[in-house]
């Protein structure tokens, strides 16, 4: 091993050692006859060799360029600290069911804030089975990366599970609050290009903006109920004037939804596809625990004294369509707008 | 070589989407106001150029001058001052 | 059907309330709103009547496309005799009041006679009543509004309200609902102080059904797209109309020191650009607004650290700092919120203050005169003073609470020539001589000295091609020209009429022209199901003009009176007023292409018999007839 090549192992295994803030053997390649040793399971071990993580040793006049604080390398990445916890690798172990795995490209999609290293809109690195893959002339963050490592098996493999929330999760922000890089994580197909993937949006609402002007109760009510009538609306903006306080009131179709649970009637179901509640009015007897459990004073109780709940227009919900300053959305938190 | 400089002062719209008061630029021969927006353009990126000739006048003010309101292909002398001002409309 | 179709008639002096119908064929021929308000004007309220008076009667007219979806739909006209000019009063207000009116199920609410307690108007779901509000007396805007609807037990009720400007009896007291939006010219808070009614508060809980649903979505739709794609758009949403304050300042004519020059050089202190990078938190819309170009703003630093509110929109921030001479935003925000919160018109608190800071600068008036109050530009704290002087109608203050026109005659007739008015109404914050088709409009609007009537912003697009295509003369595309200018202020006076009627906001119909008459009869023939035309609604328009003509001409207005305070026509605009410098307002010819235009007799600037028989206004012809007017 040469003493440059020494160099990089140990910064290398320094950066990760410190994120990991734990003792790791540092695994190196079979350059200079160092066997690879630890707690592998055997299959592991062989893929791993078989992998050939780390051929970029091998290539002669390779340079790394290791910072010791921040660890970010130009072309291929070590990881061989990683194989210390086989759940990271999971793949490796080939978990009952997965048949099938994905390679993905994780692309920086937004900058957010102020990153300190030169990442741009743009750059990616990939996933190829068990090895990352860096474009030359590219660069990934070592912290971002370790923070969405958790991610990647799970993107890479395809398993039928009910209330599977993984694959309407693409996007990662990284960990820094001054960097707010968002990654957005794309499964590839054969011919290596970003699958379509199934949304699951829900009604995003960002006060700050709201203008209070009241034209999505309008849209609500003229889509609903076919007629301009705001006081029928399942979307109500709350105000208060004096201190230019407008908050849209409207359901955020939660996961576990306390507005359900409360019903003593068994009034309120989710619909499977949207997420969206839905209210049987024959079933709801107007106690309006519903409305004291939601914590976003979003139920509705109308002339006929029944709840009314958000339902999304189906999937495609009129308010936020007509909305003007982007107060309420549907979508996914992360999403670029 | 003599540059020459334009000083651009923002008003109205581009002032809050550039995040800028003023900017100065520096040209090899003297630049017409198109030539100038190009500049922003070139520096600003996004909208900044398509905003500029959208809805805004062009004002010229030289070194002695009042200002006047002029179009893209008028030339400015070394040491102009171009302010990109809205539209005067209803209110 | 988005009319409601239906009238509330309430006399404050029997206590009696009636629902009265609204015919097809009234709504046909005024639209609603303001032309609604006029038509009920000219038969309700004749010259005899002291506006101050329980003869007088506030109309408060919305239109038919108010309380839809459509961009802005939230406007609402309050109208009656003026007891600031003595002839007729209109004013218009955004915010939400307007739509609340229409879902308690009414297009207009005619308010006569006088109560004997103070009171206020209920209005709920197809009816009212009048309580009592001896608990209201005293109170400012913004505590009343909070005042009714905690009594109500109803965030959502809309309360149009006035302040103590209007108790004390202050002639440009104005009709305020959502804190700040004001209906705020020619007095009508005096008039409501008249009769003893503190407030009209309104909660509506109905809906407005279409008459083809899907046509007026997708018109509507349709209608959003072009705003956002409009140029207008963003300088709209990012600045509104504080804007002005700079782009006035470039163009030379920004009222400065009293309209003595167009130019301030503390403009950038107080303009609009300043005051979004600094301090505004948010945009704020009317109701069912695509371009919320209202803000909120709160200052974080200075002596008036702490101060919050929505606004200003320009002629408050221009009105209280380069009008008279104040460079300090927060002292001019201030001043915008004591008139919102006493409830006063700030264009002409404005013109009187700096009508009074003039006669101070040139001797006129001594310390003497004010009580002590040095009335130097840019004295902040004497204009403050000056607006609690007048608001409790004490010292100087009492001199100036009935107008500017009352305010010379009680200082001198030296002074006459200072104030400037137009048909005893005060003028906004631009220099007419740098905008000479507004100044037209100032000149002949039928309120008064407004630039509302008429706004005619084509004379700013410069696109020579366009002003001969419209009006026939390229000169009418720029606002330094005369010609044409007659026929571009026809053409905005109708669309302002439109916009006033149908009750939208003229942003969008006037200044960005969305909205075609054409287009305008589609989506009322979609929403209401009645046979409006594009030949019909431009009628219509041009119906309404001659209806406020014919009210103020029998009021004594003629062409005499359609003029503009002397230095607009005489003394040039300084130098340094860039491309405004040396222009006056050479107004007569402009004038007689406007009668022209009109159809009006050119002498007089009355209309002609056979022009309001054509117009179907045969009953007014008999009326100004037998005045001997026509």
């Amino acid at each position: 091993m040469t003493k440059r090549v020494q160099r990089a192992n140990e910064g290398v295994s320094l950066a990760l050692l410190g994120m990991w803030n734990g003792p790791g053997r540092c695994r190196t390649s079979r350059v200079g006859g160092v066997v690879a040793a630890g707690s592998l399971p055997p299959l592991a071990r062989k893929q791993a060799s078989d992998h050939a993580i780390f051929p970029v040793l091998d290539k002669p006049g390779w340079e790394a360029q290791a910072f010791s604080q921040s660890g970010w390398h130009r072309g291929y990445l070590y990881l061989s600290s990683l194989i210390q916890d086989k759940r990271f690798f999971c793949f490796y172990s080939q978990g009952e069911g997965v048949t099938e795995m994905y390679n993905l490209r994780v692309v920086v999609e937004e900058i957010r804030g102020f990153c300190d290293l030169p990442m741009v809109p743009g750059d990616y690195f990939e996933v190829q089975g068990g090895k990352i893959i860096v474009p030359p002339g590219k660069h990934i963050c070592l912290w971002a990366l370790q923070s969405l490592m958790p991610m990647l098996p799970l993107k890479q493999r395809k398993i039928d599970e009910e209330n599977d929330w993984v694959p309407y999760t693409k996007r990662i922000c990284c960990p820094d609050p001054n960097g707010m890089v968002i990654y957005r994580i794309d499964v590839l197909d054969e011919e290596n290009k970003a699958v379509e993937e199934e949304v699951r949006p829900r009604m995003l609402v960002d006060a700050d903006k709201c203008s209070g002007c009241r034209a999505c109760e309008l849209a609500c009510s003229l889509a609903n109920f076919g007629q301009f009538a705001p006081d029928k609306a399942l979307i109500q903006i709350a105000k208060q004037e004096t201190a230019g306080i407008d908050a849209p009131l409207v359901c955020r179709q939660c996961g576990n939804a306390p507005c359900i649970a409360a019903c003593p009637a068994g009034a309120l179901s989710k619909e499977p596809v949207t997420k969206a509640v839905l209210v049987d009015e024959e079933r709801c007897i107007s106690c309006r625990l519903c409305l004291k459990a939601c914590p976003f004073d979003a139920i509705f109780f109308g002339k006929n004294g029944k709840a009314g709940i958000c339902h999304l227009c189906h999937g495609n919900p009129s308010c936020t369509r007509k909305c003007s300053v982007g107060a309420i959305t549907f979508g996914r938190k992360g999403d670029v707008r | 070589m003599a540059m020459v400089t334009v000083e651009v002062e923002y008003l109205g719209v581009i002032r809050l989407l550039l995040k800028k008061k003023s900017d100065t630029f520096s040209f090899d021969a003297e630049p017409s106001v198109e030539e100038v927006v190009a500049a922003i353009d070139a520096r600003h990126g996004g909208q900044a150029a398509q905003e500029c000739f959208r809805q805004l006048f062009i004002l010229y003010r030289g070194g002695h001058g009042p200002g006047q309101v002029v179009d893209r292909q008028v030339i400015l002398a070394d040491r102009s001052l171009l302010k990109i001002a809205s539209l005067v409309t209803g209110g | 059907m988005s009319y409601c179709g239906k009238a509330l008639r309430v006399n404050l002096t029997s206590g009696s309330i009636n629902v009265e119908d609204l015919s097809e064929e009234l709504l046909l021929g005024c639209i609603g709103g303001r032309g609604l308000n006029m038509v009920r004007l000219y038969d309700e309220v004749p010259p005899e009547v002291d506006a101050l008076s329980p003869e007088n009667k506030l109309f408060l007219g919305v239109g038919p496309l108010t309380g839809t979806a459509f961009p802005g739909s939230g406007r609402i006209n309050i109208s009656a005799k003026s007891p600031q000019t003595g002839k007729l009063g209109d004013s218009n207000a955004g915010g939400f009041f307007g739509p609340e009116l229409k879902f308690a199920g009414f297009d207009q609410v005619i308010i006569e006679g006088q109560a004997t307690e103070m009171c206020y108007l209920l209005i709920k779901d197809g009816g009212a009543e009048i309580r009592p509000a001896q608990h209201l007396r005293g109170l400012e805007v913004f505590a009343t509004q909070e005042k009714v609807r905690e009594e109500l037990a109803d965030p959502k009720v809309q309360v149009a309200c006035i302040g103590l400007a209007a108790e004390n009896g202050v002639k440009y007291a104005g009709v305020f609902c959502n804190l700040v939006r004001a209906a705020a010219r020619t007095g009508m808070g005096a008039v409501m102080a008249s009769k003893n009614l503190k407030a009209v508060a309104v909660r509506g809980t109905g809906g407005l059904v279409p008459h083809d649903r899907l046509k007026v979505e997708a018109m509507l739709a349709a209608i959003d797209q072009q705003i956002r794609g409009h140029a207008e758009f963003q300088p709209r949403v990012l600045l509104g109309t504080t804007r002005l304050v700079h782009a006035l300042n470039e163009a030379g004519c920004l009222a400065t020191r009293h309209f003595q020059t167009g130019r301030f050089e503390g403009a950038e202190a107080v303009s609009g650009e300043y005051l979004a990078e600094k301090y505004k938190k948010k945009s704020k819309g009317c109701f069912s607004c695509t371009i919320p170009c209202s803000r909120f703003f709160e200052l974080t630093d200075g002596e008036y650290a702490g101060l919050k509110s929505e606004g200003p929109e320009f002629e408050g921030l221009a009105g209280f700092s380069s009008r008279v001479g104040v460079s300090d935003i927060g002292a001019a925000l201030k001043g915008v919120d004591l008139c919102n919160r006493y409830g006063m018109d700030v264009i002409s608190t404005s013109e009187c203050i700096s009508f009074a800071m003039e006669l101070y600068q040139r001797g006129l008036i001594t310390l003497e005169d004010t009580g002590g109050l040095d009335l130097s530009w840019g004295n902040s704290e004497s204009v403050l003073e000056l607006i609690r002087q007048i608001t409790y109608r004490q010292g100087f203050g009492d001199l100036l609470a009935d107008g500017v026109v009352k305010a010379a005659e009680r200082l001198g007739a030296d002074t006459a020539k200072y104030a400037m008015h137009v048909k005893g109404l005060e003028i906004f914050q631009a220099d007419p001589r740098g905008l000479k088709g507004y100044a037209l409009g100032v000149a002949v609007a039928t309120r008064g000295g407004d630039h509302l009537r008429a706004e005619p912003s084509f004379e700013f697009t410069e696109n020579p091609q366009e002003g001969i295509r419209r009006f026939g003369a390229a000169e009418s595309a720029f606002r330094l020209e005369y010609k044409g200018k007659g026929r571009v202020v026809k053409f905005y006076e109708e669309r302002c009429v439109l916009a006033d009627s149908l009750n939208v906001c003229k942003n969008t119909l006037v200044n960005m022209e969305i909205l075609s008459f054409a287009e305008a009869a589609e989506l009322l023939r979609a929403d209401t199901g009645l046979a409006f035309t594009e030949e019909g609604l431009q009628k219509s328009a041009e119906r309404i003009m001659n209806i406020e003509r014919a009210y103020i001409a029998r009021e004594g207005v003629r062409r005499r009176d359609d003029t503009l305070p002397q230095r607009f026509l005489t003394e040039p605009l300084p130098a340094e007023c860039g491309p405004s410098a040396g222009s006056v307002v050479e107004l007569e010819p402009m004038l007689d292409e406007y009668y022209a235009a009109r159809g009006w007799d050119k002498a007089t600037g009355l209309p002609t018999r056979k022009g309001l028989e054509a117009l179907g206004l045969d009953k007014i012809a008999a009326d100004l007839a037998k005045r001997g007017l026509v």
